[in-house]
């Protein structure tokens, strides 16, 4: 069984490549191999068999006819590109006080990120910074993953972001068929969100959705006469905590229903990452589903009043 | 509890301010950073209205300190009983001493002039009580609207006094009017005499007559003295059983002894000599019952009334002879009651008389009441005390407020964390 670290334990984990390393162990404790593989078929040359190479690239064809074991080369073994598309909102910064949605971000793309390079894979990120897209191209190796690593530390929620204009731009700068992966509330420009995820996976990219939610999220867990300030564009309202938490709640699990239907519908990976499961455990969840083809995304559970 | 303003009572109505705007108010409701509005549907976010109280014991506070400052501004005087004693204690008393002519004049018995002796008593009626005025006036009667307003500014009881010899018109009811209802009244006669006699002439009926007045210690003593000695027709019926001679000489000596003047022809009075008759009824005719109480006959005297020619008489019997002082005397003072003029109406009495001087005089009120400035030894209303508990109030309703405050914001930062 595996034991995976909780989220406040790997939050409070200032180095975030060490923490990204940890959520990878757990995931590794797992037994669960990469679910990242090239698509390349670009056969390069046979070379004899050595032992320890991957047996599903042997030419039993070959063997076939030549009595001995070769190897198949391709042009790149690793020419899988992941871009990893960060929302860096106002609204990600949600819970204070506790394992906020952006720092399970954080964790959540940085541990992708090192499992993708370890892999042998390229690894970019795009989001922005204010009102302006950063990027940084998808490339192997330990040292730009150090610097990826550093960067996705770096970044600060603030604002809105343009999520159609990142989704657009991160499937547009993948120069292959590639891996988009949204981590994000999805909260902004809910339609022109999903239009841009419609169009990258058109495009052939391996398009995925991992949504976060805290489960204060889920609830609205104010009691009585409370004001309410939208942390993006600071408008108030005065709401009746009592009154309003169940059409709330409906409303919430309409939406997250609708984002998991609509991700399925669109041929997209889709998954919940709540702030409250172990960041190695969720992780494992969407990349079980991935290893296993397109299966279904898990639909969102609705929250008992 | 007395209150030196009692209108500022009304300000207590104030203290249901703080509960109505707490009622009316929203209230400060805590404010919460929230990812995203847009699951919050318009019709759940009208403003909600607090209408349970809470925190109670910060309101109850305020709601004290608006009380106390209401009762502050009515400036409350506790009336306790060394409070009492000592307001019973603090007379305060106006004298008016009468320094007009007439007080020029020496005093009866003593031999010092009148205003001297007033003053004297003046200066003492002063030292005994707490607080006093002397007001020296030549026209009582004006000063007294004057004492009467000291009165009225002064704590604790208040008297006034007037020292005069009260010739008419020196006091009278209209200037006492003015005198507080609470203060008492005395008045202190100064009695002098006159060296000269007040006469005049009054003429009745036909014939004049001199009345002359004469001021004395029992006060005014007048006397007839007829210019004329005309016989008249006595107004009294005389009857001599045993002749007329008797009859005459009663009349004559009669005349000697009382003024003839105009009689009441309604009026029968006979005064019958050495007779034995005595069926006539006794009196029962009420101006005969009044004249025999004013006549105050000696027991030698029968009284009896009869009717004579459906004419109602009294009938006197003397014992005594026609020609006596006594018979004289008798026919003379019948005389009188049958007299049309009244004998003593004529001149009006020079002085205020004891009667109305009397009726006039009350003791000060003996209650310590509203009209009170404060205390009646240093003037000062209790309202200090109360202001100070209400300082003391505001200093605890000011920590009360930080700490509910703060209250609430660790709540909300809790809450958040549990978020």
């Amino acid at each position: 069984m595996t034991s995976a670290l909780s989220p406040a334990v790997v939050a409070a984990i200032d180095d975030l490549e060490l923490a990204a390393r940890l959520v990878v162990e757990g995931l590794r404790t797992g037994g669960h191999q990469s679910p990242f593989h090239g698509y390349s078929t670009e056969f390069r040359q046979h070379r004899p068999y050595r032992a320890g190479d991957d047996l599903k690239y042997l030419d039993w064809k070959l063997y076939a006819r030549s009595d001995r074991l070769y190897t198949r080369q391709f042009r790149e073994t690793t020419n899988l590109s992941v871009m990893l598309a960060l929302d860096t909102s106002a609204s990600m910064d949600f819970p204070s006080g506790a394992v906020s949605k952006f720092r399970y971000a954080q964790i959540a793309a940085a541990a992708l990120a090192y499992l993708v390079s370890e892999q042998g894979h390229a690894v970019g990120l795009m989001t922005t910074t204010g009102d302006r897209l950063a990027y940084v191209p998808a490339r192997g190796g330990r040292q730009h993953l150090r610097s990826l690593i550093g960067r996705i530390d770096r970044l600060v929620p603030m604002g809105q972001w343009d999520a159609a204009q990142v989704v657009a731009r991160s499937a547009q700068l993948l120069q292959r068929r590639g891996v988009v992966v949204v981590l994000s509330d999805f909260y902004d420009s809910e339609d022109e969100m999903r239009r841009e995820l419609r169009r990258a996976a058109q495009r052939g990219h391996d398009v995925a959705m991992l949504q976060l939610i805290s489960p204060s999220e889920l609830t609205l867990p104010f009691a009585g006469q409370v004001e309410l300030e939208d942390m993006e564009t600071g408008r108030r309202l005065l709401v009746d905590g009592d009154a309003t938490a169940t059409s709330y709640r409906l409303a919430v699990f309409e939406f997250l229903e609708r984002c998991r239907s609509h991700a399925l519908r669109d041929g997209l990976d889709y998954a919940l990452l709540s702030t409250d499961v172990a960041p190695a455990l969720a992780l494992r969840d969407y990349l079980l589903r991935r290893s296993g083809g397109h299966s279904p995304a898990r639909a969102p559970v609705a929250v008992a009043k | 509890m007395i209150w030196l303003a009692p209108w500022a009572l009304l300000s207590l109505g104030a203290v249901a301010l703080p509960v109505i705007l707490h009622l009316l108010g929203r209230g400060r409701a805590v404010r919460h950073r929230f990812p995203t509005l847009r699951f919050l549907q318009a019709s759940q976010l009208l403003p909600t209205r607090r209408t349970r109280l809470h925190d109670i014991p910060l309101l109850l506070v305020r709601a004290a300190v608006i009380a106390l400052a209401a009762l502050a501004t009515a400036q409350p005087l506790w009336s306790g009983a060394d409070r009492r004693q000592a307001a019973d204690a603090a007379l305060a008393r106006a004298v008016i001493v009468d320094t007009s002519s007439s007080m020029r004049r020496l005093t009866v018995g003593v031999g010092e002039r009148g205003v001297d002796e007033a003053q004297r008593g003046a200066r003492q009626l002063a030292a005994e009580a707490a607080l006093s005025i002397v007001i020296p006036t030549a026209y009582p009667a004006s000063a007294v609207a004057g004492a009467s307003a000291w009165l009225r500014r002064t704590a604790g009881r208040g008297e006034l006094v007037v020292v005069s010899d009260f010739q008419a018109g020196t006091v009278d009811s209209a200037a006492l009017a003015t005198v507080p209802a609470e203060a008492g009244v005395r008045f202190a006669r100064i009695r002098v005499v006159s060296d000269s006699a007040l006469g005049t002439q009054l003429s009745v009926s036909d014939r004049v007559v001199d009345v002359r007045a004469v001021h004395s210690a029992g006060g005014i003593d007048v006397s007839w003295m007829p210019e004329a000695s005309a016989a008249m027709p006595s107004p009294v019926t005389i009857v001599d059983k045993v002749n007329q001679s008797g009859a005459r000489v009663a009349n004559a000596a009669a005349a000697t002894v009382g003024v003839q003047l105009p009689f009441d022809s309604s009026r029968d009075i006979a005064v019958v000599f050495r007779s034995s008759e005595r069926s006539a009824a006794p009196v029962h005719t009420p101006w005969m019952v009044e004249a025999l109480a004013a006549l105050r006959p000696d027991t030698t005297v029968v009284a009896a009334q009869d009717s004579v020619n459906g004419h109602q008489r009294l009938l006197l019997f003397p014992s005594s002879s026609p020609s006596s002082i006594e018979s004289a005397t008798l026919i003379a003072a019948a005389a009188r009651e049958l007299s049309a003029a009244p004998l003593r109406a004529e001149l009006e009495p020079a002085f205020v008389p004891d009667t109305d001087l009397s009726r006039w005089e009350r003791a000060p009120s003996a209650e310590v009441t509203s009209r009170s400035n404060g205390d009646p030894l240093t003037g000062a209303s209790d309202a200090r005390w109360v202001w100070i508990a209400v300082l003391l109030l505001l200093g605890v309703e000011s920590r009360m407020r930080r700490a509910t405050v703060a209250a609430q914001r660790t709540e909300s930062v809790e809450r958040d964390r549990a978020a």
